[in-house]
């Protein structure tokens, strides 16, 4: 396409390169095994934790994301924010599938089960199921212009039932624990949160907001090639359709 | 006043149609009895406090009677064409939206005139307290309120029937959630007073998403 | 340690896989247009 010039993508890149290899060090070896926790395994297990919530906030914003661009879609009509709504949506579920997964590696020495029914496990799968539905919709409907619209209008429904869909859990009683604010006496594998690991936690976050950042331009720029493939199509099919009509008449002439 | 007998013209075309052939309905009442049937093999349901599973038999059995109703709703609507007609009438489009809620939710209700008191003879738990119909209409509100504008985008995929509760099951998470455990309290035969959290969970999830809707149906139906 | 390094296999596994799958889908696409595109000038020349 262009001559490739060092612009801003190839700085972001290089930057959460960095972040990336940095906090492995952070995360690994920086962080010390939190005291708190019984056993050697849950100590090393714990590590997993800034991953796991890494791949949370990613997912986190990806629905955020969508949400955005699904509204402007809806207000302005300009398919770029259809294209970041998708590109959101998508990002959402593959990191999203990256907490269930690397919480239950971590469940799995800490609680003693891979999976259980917790309130907090239930709505953040079924939060993903809302953006895996929200694909499955774009993916059944051809007309691009329809496709959108529609996307959009679940996109809005979704993100809002995401609030009311936590808010409902508080009906129940929760063994995750909780990292911010308010210690539930019930949760297990909760640790105590020092400088370093606070320190640790917050690089964690700003990598995978980085990260996240880095994967939504590059999906953005290949939902907006998908754009372009498709609009070059149809010019493609509109010449064959009218050279169909002229060789007639051609034809005839010669 | 003008939108309000637009609302009533589609209310009213819609319960007569159906009142015509009851096919709808009466497919929606015997699916809920079997499926209250089916848990019976399913999960002995002999249970000594059958209170704590009425709540989820119950529920469940209402969420897929009114899956297949809110499905026909427009299915209907796009097979006989009609749907193009309504479209040209110079009416507002959340006058059709409000319309196709009310008679939705006419249908469901139905089925849940006849299927409580069913209820009641098979497990001999009184379910027809009034709280407890409080919490099913405002589910069923809930159910109406979402299913609709969905049922509405579900048509107009390529999979239609499939579609609907894969969009609308997720969505509903909040409402499945709060009805049952409110059924499940008063069941119990604790005070309405102690449900309120879910009472007033359910009543934002109806007014909220009752307003999005109202804001999102323009673009759903807009071609 | 076992949970440990089977996580940090698993996510990024997860996260290198989307990378190559988003760069392998750029290529695809920009070859597409490319095609395409010599496609629209053949045929307006043909004209």
């Amino acid at each position: 396409m262009q001559n490739k010039k060092w612009g801003w993508l190839e700085l972001l890149t290089v930057l959460a390169a960095i972040m990336v290899a940095v906090n492995f060090y952070v995360g690994l070896i920086y962080a010390p095994d939190p005291s708190n926790l019984q056993t050697e395994v849950t100590r090393k297990a714990q590590h997993i934790f800034y991953y796991h919530m890494g791949m949370n906030v990613m997912a986190g914003l990806g629905m955020l994301v969508n949400f955005i661009g699904s509204v402007l879609y809806l207000l302005t009509r300009r398919r770029f924010w259809d294209a970041v709504a998708r590109s959101a949506a998508e990002i959402g579920v593959l990191f999203g599938i990256g907490v269930l997964v690397s919480g239950s590696l971590w469940a799995r020495p800490t609680w003693n089960t891979w999976w259980t029914w917790d309130p907090r496990l239930t709505t953040a799968t079924i939060t993903i199921l809302l953006y895996a539905a929200y694909l499955m919709l774009r993916n059944a409907v051809e007309d691009p212009d329809r496709q959108a619209r529609f996307a959009a209008v679940y996109g809005t429904f979704a993100f809002i039932s995401v609030p009311i869909t936590f808010m409902s859990i508080r009906l129940w009683r929760t063994i995750h624990p909780t990292v911010f604010g308010g210690g539930d006496p019930a949760a297990k594998g909760a640790f105590a949160l020092g400088p370093h690991i606070r320190f640790a936690m917050q690089f964690s976050s700003w990598t995978f907001m980085l990260v996240f950042l880095l994967f939504l331009v590059v999906r953005v720029r290949v939902a907006l090639l998908e754009e372009r493939v498709m609009a070059l199509r149809q010019q493609v099919d509109a010449q064959l359709s009218r050279g169909a009509e002229v060789d007639p008449m051609e034809h005839a002439g010669s | 006043m003008r939108f309000w007998s637009a609302v009533w013209a589609i209310f009213w075309k819609d319960v007569r149609a159906e009142f015509r052939t009851k096919d709808i309905l009466t497919g929606m009442l015997v699916f809920a009895i079997l499926a209250v049937l089916v848990f019976n093999f399913a999960f002995d349901l002999r249970v000594e406090r059958p209170q704590t599973v009425i709540p989820g038999v119950m529920w469940v059995a209402i969420i897929f009677a009114s899956m297949l109703g809110l499905n026909r709703s427009f299915i209907l609507e796009q097979d006989r064409g009609s749907l193009a007609g309504i479209l040209l009438a110079p009416v507002d489009r959340s006058a059709i939206y409000l319309g196709k809620v009310l008679g939705n939710l006419v249908f469901m209700f139905a089925v849940e005139v006849i299927l409580l008191p069913i209820m009641v003879v098979l497990f001999n738990v009184n379910v027809l307290m009034p709280s407890v119909l409080l919490f099913v209409g405002l589910g069923t509100v809930g159910f109406a309120v979402v299913g609709t504008i969905f049922s509405a985008i579900a048509v107009n995929t390529r999979a239609r029937e499939v579609m609907l509760p894969v969009l609308l099951l997720p969505v509903m998470v909040p409402v499945v959630i709060a009805a049952v455990k409110g059924t499940a309290g008063i069941l119990d035969g604790n005070p309405l007073s102690e449900q309120m959290g879910a009472l007033r969970l359910l009543i934002a999830f109806d007014v909220i998403f009752l307003g999005i809707a109202f804001l999102t149906f323009d673009y759903v139906l807009e071609e | 340690m076992v949970y440990l390094t089977a996580a940090m296999i698993a996510i990024w596994l997860l996260t290198f896989g989307y990378v190559f799958y988003l760069i392998q889908r750029t290529k695809s696409l920009e070859q597409e247009i490319r095609a395409l595109e010599t496609l629209v000038k053949e045929a307006e020349k043909g004209r």
